[in-house]
């Protein structure tokens, strides 16, 4: 017991001195996808579309294995340009089809999700077949491998996500008008499809991030479980962005470092673990609906 | 009539329909409607239930697109839409002043950092004349039905809308508030010269302060458009109100809304 505690104690101060560049890039990185994630997801969850993440996420992994069989590379734009396009599209379709009055929202996600996880699990073992699939990385997608994320990784992923930020800022005050009252969003004048349509390829940006760092199965839960844990936490849409941007962040460290403890375990699932714990103390503690504040405050009131 | 009426521009009619045909998926639910809708007019969209009037209005708003004919609008024209209560998303945490702020926001001005700032007397004003400042700092959806309206209210008007649109806006309200609100209506129209459009069931307070009536049944097919008086004259509107519409009406009040030909 001793023995265990003592190497973890080793470890962890390995860590903290950031000896290894794989680390720092595995940080960085992941911070980046937490942040951006947080932001994005926050109107996505306000905005009750939740699963249109998940929907977007698992529609990479055929955009991801396409690009490969097509082109034959295996460089990162390329595999990621797919991705963006594959998740896109799927998250583009949901949008127009639950428009309609004949299919559901919860629906029309339901299918979009199976159908293109379906066809890029067909589409993973025709590339599995191929010769030069076994160092080409395409199964890292799936649960993502931030240990191994490159320096020119990492400079990808931080100008996406300033890009992203970026755009959010410009917007923010048309998404949160068209997320809390779209008629009336329409009515003054605000291209409201036009906001909702930048959210949804926002949202696939984010995702193509995530996935790099999260894996395709998992990347949503960044997207949800912060933006829902700053809910807990703040009472204004501004505060719930900055909440979710800082539990974002703070459970991608977390993952990192509990990944590094326990040598093998991938960083995506610690990371949205992590996540987790943070949001079942805001469901606890939370000043916003928190279950035992309010528990304290019904108690005072009777 | 006030001066600076004369102008060709504003002789113009701020909102027609041309042959307009509202419906769904191209189905349409009521016969061609021919309607103008003129600044300082207080028009109150009545029918019974299902009639198509919530229909007709969002496609007068251009929140949905007529089966046939076209809305003639003003270039430029200011609407303010103020929904039923339930259309709003309250899960999104926003407190009464961020609704309020909400509704100044037009086209493309959200792009504009400063914009905000810019309005700020106007939102102050809003909050001021539906007399929601005391719980303006409160979360919306903890509001009750009736102060939720009025919060809507006050976004509405925070615009100084050219055309204020409703649907059903006083349906929390008990009789009173409701007279309070209205009034507010009335003053803002008074002030402004703007068109009201109002879906309103409680006919009692139509006749009180509406100038204009537009009847709508889907079932018996028909749309009757013209000024109150005349509108609860016509054997339709007697069929299904009796004379309810004219026993309150004050007559002579009127005479301060600027602009309207009753």
């Amino acid at each position: 017991m001793l023995v265990v505690c003592s190497v973890l104690g080793d470890r962890a101060a390995e860590f903290f001195e950031l000896r290894y560049e794989f680390v720092i890039n595995a940080l960085l990185a992941t911070s980046a996808v937490g942040l951006v994630c947080g932001v994005v997801g926050t109107f996505l969850v306000l905005r009750g579309l939740s699963l249109l993440g998940d929907a977007a996420g698992h529609a990479t992994l055929p955009g991801v294995c396409a690009a490969f069989l097509i082109t034959g590379a295996k460089t990162l734009p390329v595999l990621l340009t797919g991705a963006l396009v594959s998740s896109g599209v799927s998250a583009l379709a949901v949008t127009a089809f639950s428009r309609g009055r004949r299919v559901r929202p919860d629906a029309a996600i339901g299918i979009a999700l199976t159908v293109s996880f379906a066809i890029g699990v067909c589409l993973l073992s025709i590339v599995q077949r191929s010769p030069a699939a076994t160092q080409s990385g395409i199964s890292d997608f799936l649960f993502g491998n931030a240990a191994g994320i490159t320096r020119r990784q990492v400079v990808f992923l931080g100008a996406t996500s300033a890009a992203i930020l970026t755009a959010t800022l410009v917007f923010h005050r048309a998404l949160v008008l068209s997320v809390f009252d779209p008629n009336h969003a329409r009515a003054l004048g605000i291209p409201v499809r036009i906001v909702e349509g930048s959210l949804v390829v926002g949202m696939s940006l984010c995702v193509v991030v995530g996935i790099q760092c999260v894996g395709v199965v998992l990347v949503a839960a960044m997207l949800i479980i912060p933006a829902s844990t700053g809910r807990l936490i703040a009472n204004t849409v501004v505060g719930v962005m900055l909440s979710a941007a800082v539990v974002g962040v703070l459970s991608a460290w977390g993952g990192v470092f509990v990944s590094f403890l326990g040598e093998g375990l991938s960083t995506g699932p610690t990371m949205v673990l992590c996540a987790a714990f943070f949001f079942v103390v805001a469901l606890l503690f939370g000043p916003q609906g928190g279950l035992l504040r309010r528990r304290a405050t019904e108690g005072a009131i009777t | 009539m006030r001066s600076g009426d004369g102008t060709v521009s504003d002789a113009s009619p701020l909102l027609r329909t041309e042959e307009l045909e509202v419906g769904w998926s191209r189905h349409a639910l009521l016969p061609p409607a021919n309607v103008t809708f003129e600044k300082g007019c207080f028009w109150a969209v009545i029918g019974p239930n299902g009639s198509g009037k919530s229909t007709f209005v969002r496609t007068l708003l251009g929140l949905q697109p007529p089966v046939a004919g076209r809305r003639i609008a003003k270039p430029g024209l200011r609407v303010s839409f103020m929904p039923q209560r339930a259309d709003v998303h309250s899960r999104v945490p926003a407190r009464a002043i961020d609704v309020v702020r909400g509704g100044v926001d037009r086209h493309l001005s959200f792009l504009n950092p400063l914009y905000r700032r810019r309005v700020r007397s106007d939102v102050d004003r809003a909050i001021e004349s539906t007399q929601i400042g005391e719980f303006k700092h409160q979360q919306y959806r903890t509001l009750s039905d009736g102060q939720q309206q009025r919060v809507l209210l006050a976004r509405a008007l925070a615009s100084n809308p050219d055309v204020l649109v409703m649907d059903e806006p006083t349906s929390a309200m008990d009789v009173n508030a409701e007279r309070e609100v209205l009034r507010i209506i009335r003053h803002v129209v008074d002030d402004s010269g703007a068109l009201v459009i109002m879906i309103s069931h409680h006919l009692p307070v139509i006749a009180e302060f509406a100038t204009h009536g537009l009847l709508l049944d889907r079932v018996h097919s028909y749309v009757i458009a013209g000024p109150l008086a005349e509108v609860s004259e016509t054997p339709e509107c007697r069929h299904l109100f009796g004379s309810a519409l004219d026993t309150h009406r004050h007559t002579g009040g009127h005479s301060a809304i600027a602009g309207c030909h009753e």
